[in-house]
């Protein structure tokens, strides 16, 4: 709430675009538990995985409407884990981050589990 | 002196740790700020431990791989939260290593305890020091290095608890957000208090007493009404998917209570008609009919009526999640069926909601979560049964009130959730508590044990006394248009503030509607519309 007013202080607008917002949920993924990887979903994440580059939007596909924002989130986790609860602690952990950090309204959360990594 | 665990000792070790989290859930619950601050932590961290008790079963004949399969299976199938997640890794970690050993000494152990840390470790990409797998790994690193001096197990496990306290308190060290917040990390502090329960079980110390869990709600069952249709129909249809969006349509031109589940060709469909051979007539247009079950729901209800338990189909039922004796009297006089136990940090999963929908005869159920955090669970029951769900999504028992309120049994789901939401809009929700420790907000500091008001989320004011800390609270909720204040009072409140608090409202010329919430945490709640 104190963000949105902060972005509406005089003298200008803060815009926060979408590749950063969708940065701050690839590096949530990463910190999130029993989180082990991120799926490749767009051809362009795709070249960009054989070129070895490793993208923190990896796996995040996002839809933005102004102040609100809504993601689909492709993962991959851990073998023998609880995967409802971790999916569960994912979203929680997303709208946290970034409620808090940009002030956009998460609107909903989509975990696609595509695969588990078997150790 | 131990110096071998045998496999019935894990059982009070286990006992152990529970007893250890029940001791220390409100202080764990009261430090969770990571990695989001919803105050569940201690709670989760019991819940997942009770579930590896609950896995153990009763028997009395107890081997290794049994232990291990309740504890890695237990803890899988039981974790809760993030803090539980990580646990179940651990205790998966360890019972690889002790699940094939007849007993269990000081280096199975702190290999085992090695090993669970490294595969707690494994199911993240990027560890964060300063949690629990900081304090479980730097207490294994330790047990592994003193083994050799350290030969039986109380012993051994002494040093393993130390290491892990004062790694604990390096935490805020580690992660800034703890620092800022001035505390410790709830999940580590549930693993020391999982260690001390271990340790004090061991040498045979005494925790203290131990309180006893709030009992589960008892459930209340709602009057049938009687059915409007005549025949309910009920089949599986083999057919396109395209067709499927039509053929609902169909069916509910024809009856009620439609219900199409399913996909990828296969659907169960329901039905309530009239006209039984236009209802399979039409869906054997869309595909292959099997199963087909037929009853005469007339001939169902009479025999309800002379006494028979069958569900009714067409009324609505009421679920709604609630602490507190007074409240969740006030609920069920205001015709909710079933109450779930639960509320601030005490989310009940979206199993036991579904437990209680299911326990309704009714295939119309609205769900109250009566908490933002429920909402979720509570969505997550629509695709877990086949009974019709909406969730009516109120943050607070106060919306939760005013939706019920608008709840009109004679009408059918879609329309009451319509009003029910808008009753609950309506409604401004604040609540008086007490700070757990020491923090801050924008009108300045806030000492522990203060009075504090909450207010769309954030502290709005801080008293040393409830009466001062409500009326600024009221000040930033009341506008001029409001009429009614409900003040729901807490099980902590005095008595003596309740006068005080109420004169307030009336000063304000608002009109005060008082409950006895009895409910924890909150000493009042104010819904102002």
């Amino acid at each position: 709430m104190t963000e949105k007013e902060n972005q509406d202080r005089e003298l200008g607008t803060i815009i926060i675009s979408d590749d950063v917002v969708a940065d701050i949920v690839g590096i949530t993924c990463t910190r999130c538990y029993g989180i082990v990887g991120m799926a490749s979903q767009s051809f362009h994440e795709g070249v960009a995985d054989l070129l070895g580059r490793d993208s923190l939007r990896k796996g995040v596909r996002l839809k933005r409407n102004e102040e609100e924002v809504s993601f689909d989130l492709f993962v991959i986790v851990e073998a023998g884990i609880n995967i409802t609860e971790v999916a569960h602690n994912l979203i929680e952990q997303v709208k946290y981050m970034v409620e808090s950090c940009t002030g956009l309204k998460v609107e909903e959360i989509q975990v696609h589990v595509q695969g588990v990594r078997v150790p | 002196m131990v110096d071998r665990l045998e496999a019935a000792d894990f059982v009070g070790l286990i006992n152990g740790a529970i007893d250890a989290l029940k001791l220390h859930k409100d202080e764990i619950n009261s430090m969770n700020v990571f990695p989001v601050p919803d105050g569940d932590t201690g709670t989760n961290m019991l819940l997942t431990m009770q579930a590896v008790r609950e896995a153990l079963g009763k028997s009395n004949h107890v081997d290794m791989p049994h232990i291990c399969q309740a504890l890695s299976r237990g803890s899988l199938m039981g974790a809760r939260g993030n803090s539980g997640v990580v646990l179940s890794q651990i205790l998966k970690g360890m019972t690889d290593i002790i699940c094939d050993k007849e007993s269990v000494d000081v280096d199975a152990m702190s290999e085992a305890l090695s090993h669970g840390s490294d595969v707690a470790y494994r199911a993240v990409m990027k560890p964060v020091e300063g949690t629990i797998l900081t304090v479980v790994r730097e207490a294994s690193e330790e047990g592994m290095r003193i083994k050799e001096g350290h030969r039986q197990l109380e012993d051994w496990f002494a040093v393993v608890v130390q290491q892990a306290r004062e790694t604990l308190e390096h935490t805020p060290d580690m992660l800034p957000v703890l620092k800022e917040a001035g505390v410790v990390d709830a999940g580590g502090r549930g693993l020391l208090a999982i260690f001390e329960g271990i340790l004090a079980h061991l040498t045979g110390q005494d925790l203290g007493t131990i309180e006893e869990e709030a009992a589960y709600a008892g459930a209340g069952l709602a009057e049938i009404e009687v059915e409007d249709y005549r025949y309910e129909a009920q089949f599986m249809l083999h057919g396109k998917d395209t067709k499927i969006e039509g053929l609902r349509e169909t069916l509910n031109k024809i009856g009620g209570s439609v219900l199409v589940v399913g996909g990828d060709k296969t659907y169960r469909v329901h039905v309530h008609t009239d006209h039984l051979g236009k209802a399979i007539e039409e869906s054997s247009k869309v595909g292959r009919l099997s199963d087909v079950e037929i009853v005469d729901l007339k001939l169902q209800t009479e025999e309800v009526r002379s006494g028979r338990e069958t569900a009714s189909q067409k009324a609505v039922g009421l679920v709604a999640v609630a602490v507190g004796d007074g409240i969740k009297e006030v609920l069920m006089s205001m015709g909710v069926s079933h109450i779930v136990e639960g509320g601030q940090s005490m989310n009940p999963s979206t199993a036991e909601i579904l437990k209680a929908i299911k326990t309704l005869p009714q295939q119309n159920v609205i769900l109250i979560p009566n908490n933002k955090n429920v909402i979720l669970a509570a969505e997550q029951t629509k695709e877990l049964t086949d009974k019709k769900i909406t969730v009516v999504p109120s943050g607070s028992i106060a919306e939760g009130f005013a939706a019920l309120i608008a709840f009109d049994p004679r009408e059918d789901l879609k329309t009451n959730r319509k009003k029910m939401t808008e009753a609950m809009k309506r409604v401004k929700t604040g609540a008086v508590t007490v700070a757990v420790r020491d923090s801050k907000y924008k009108g300045g500091k806030i000492k522990k044990g203060n009075f504090i008001g909450l207010f769309k989320g954030d502290i709005v004011s801080a008293a040393t006394g409830p009466q001062e800390a409500a009326r600024q609270l009221l000040e930033k909720m009341i506008s001029p248009q409001d009429e009614l204040v409900a003040v729901i009072i807490g099980k902590e409140a005095q008595e003596a503030n309740h006068g005080g608090i109420l004169d307030l409202i009336t000063e304000k010329g608002l009109e005060p509607e008082v409950i006895e919430g009895g409910q924890p945490v909150y000493q009042y709640i104010f819904g102002v519309e």
